[in-house]
């Protein structure tokens, strides 16, 4: 073979090898690459979202649990102002405590720019009732005790002329209620 | 017969350039033949990792999907917890009048008549809310007031220490005393006004409670404010 056929041999092969690495070698091994970069992340991924599920997964098995836990923070602060529920139970207390309403004034709202800002809305109930001292111990502690958060403020008991032992008491309690 | 060669020797001439040339030759083929492997496995190890990132990719989006269904628990728990944290933040330090008004009248002396008590915890709410500096300046706060008619100065006095003696007070005050006479029976009685005012102390800020925490060189300050506060 002689030297020509030689040069023009070697010549072929040496493109031959340039074009095997230009066109399908380099495309092929950063393709492989670029998989490789998005299985590891992708495998990143999967074991983060794994555990962020087994996690949730935790909080749906205690989903009962929380929803017992929540009715009971509706009962204590309930969604609506629910007054005339309110209302009903109050005069059963009364009845059952011996007491007489005389009135209950509901006054809503916030009553300072700080309490507007808060989650909760006040209702404040002021009554007026009639009954024996201990009866009215009774009233305001059964109120006080009412599922509903129920905040006694201000009381004042006071003898009236006509009898002692029917008393005159005032007192302002607090409710409140959030809107979900 | 023996034969005689007078022609020249032949002298060999070594080819390097062809010898060069051949050597390169089968480097380059050689070459070749190994990157066409290697091209071999590449495209193999392709084909296999596309399929592995797809499943990768679809099992991701799956597990995504449900997250974000499962997130609804999530986002319930913390309501829960936040009405949790409202709820208790509403009835904490709650003054049960009822408690109050009871032990009140289980302690008042037999000859002492009472014709009015008012109390109020608003006072109190408001004076928890305030900072340290604002608490500072105020000294006492209203808890309740009694009025009534005693037969003896002795029994005043008597109500006055069982007064003290109910939970969250801390110091009880005659207001006004006076000599009086009850005409329907003839009878000499003493009127009387007494205040009774909250134990305040329990509800006090204390100077580390009101510096926030501060990460790094904070940490010196806060111990010098606990360190003050200690001394003081």
């Amino acid at each position: 073979m002689s030297n020509t056929i030689k040069i023009i041999l070697m010549v072929v092969f040496f493109v031959i090898n340039v074009l095997l690495i230009i066109l399908l070698i380099i495309p092929n091994l950063s393709a492989n690459a670029a998989a490789s970069i998005s299985i590891e992340m992708e495998r990143e991924n999967n074991k983060a979202n794994i555990s962020r599920l087994n996690e949730l997964l935790l909080i749906r098995d205690e989903y009962n649990a929380l929803n017992a836990e929540y009715q009971t923070y509706s009962m204590q602060l309930p969604s609506e102002n629910d007054i005339s529920v309110f209302t009903n139970e109050v005069y059963d207390i009364a009845k059952y405590s011996g007491v007489v309403i005389n009135s209950i004034n509901y006054t809503e709202g916030a009553a300072d720019e700080e309490d507007e800002e808060k989650p909760e809305t006040i209702i404040y109930a002021n009554f007026v009732l009639e009954g024996s001292y201990f009866n009215i111990i009774n009233f305001v502690r059964t109120i006080e005790k009412m599922p509903r958060i129920v905040v006694v403020e201000d009381v004042i008991i006071q003898s009236t002329t006509d009898e002692y032992e029917r008393l005159s008491a005032y007192f302002t309690a607090k409710l409140y209620y959030i809107s979900d | 017969m023996k034969t005689i060669n007078l022609l020249p020797k032949e002298i060999k001439v070594k080819d390097v350039k062809g010898v060069i040339f051949n050597i390169v030759i089968i480097i380059f083929i050689a070459t070749a033949v190994l990157m066409g492997a290697f091209l071999v496995l590449l495209l193999n190890a392709n084909s296999y990792l596309e399929p592995k990132l797809d499943d990768y990719n679809r099992t991701n989006i799956q597990i995504s999907n449900y997250i974000t269904k499962l997130e609804k628990y999530e986002e319930f728990k913390d309501k829960v917890r936040v009405k949790s944290k409202l709820v208790d933040s509403l009835s904490e330090n709650e003054i049960f009048w009822s408690e109050v008004l009871y032990d009140y009248g289980l302690r008042v002396p037999d000859n002492v008549f009472i014709n009015f008590i008012g109390g109020n915890s608003r006072a109190l709410y408001e004076y928890i809310e305030l900072k340290q500096e604002e608490q500072k300046d105020i000294k006492k706060v209203l808890f309740f007031s009694v009025g009534g008619y005693a037969v003896d100065y002795n029994d005043i006095t008597r109500l006055v220490i069982e007064i003290k003696n109910i939970p969250h007070t801390s110091e009880v005050t005659i207001d006004n005393i006076a000599k009086d006479q009850i005409t329907e029976s003839n009878i000499d009685v003493i009127f009387f006004t007494i205040s009774a005012y909250y134990d305040i102390e329990p509800y006090q800020k204390s100077a580390v409670e009101e510096v926030p925490a501060q990460e790094g060189d904070g940490g010196e300050d806060v111990l010098e404010s606990e360190i003050n506060t200690l001394e003081q």
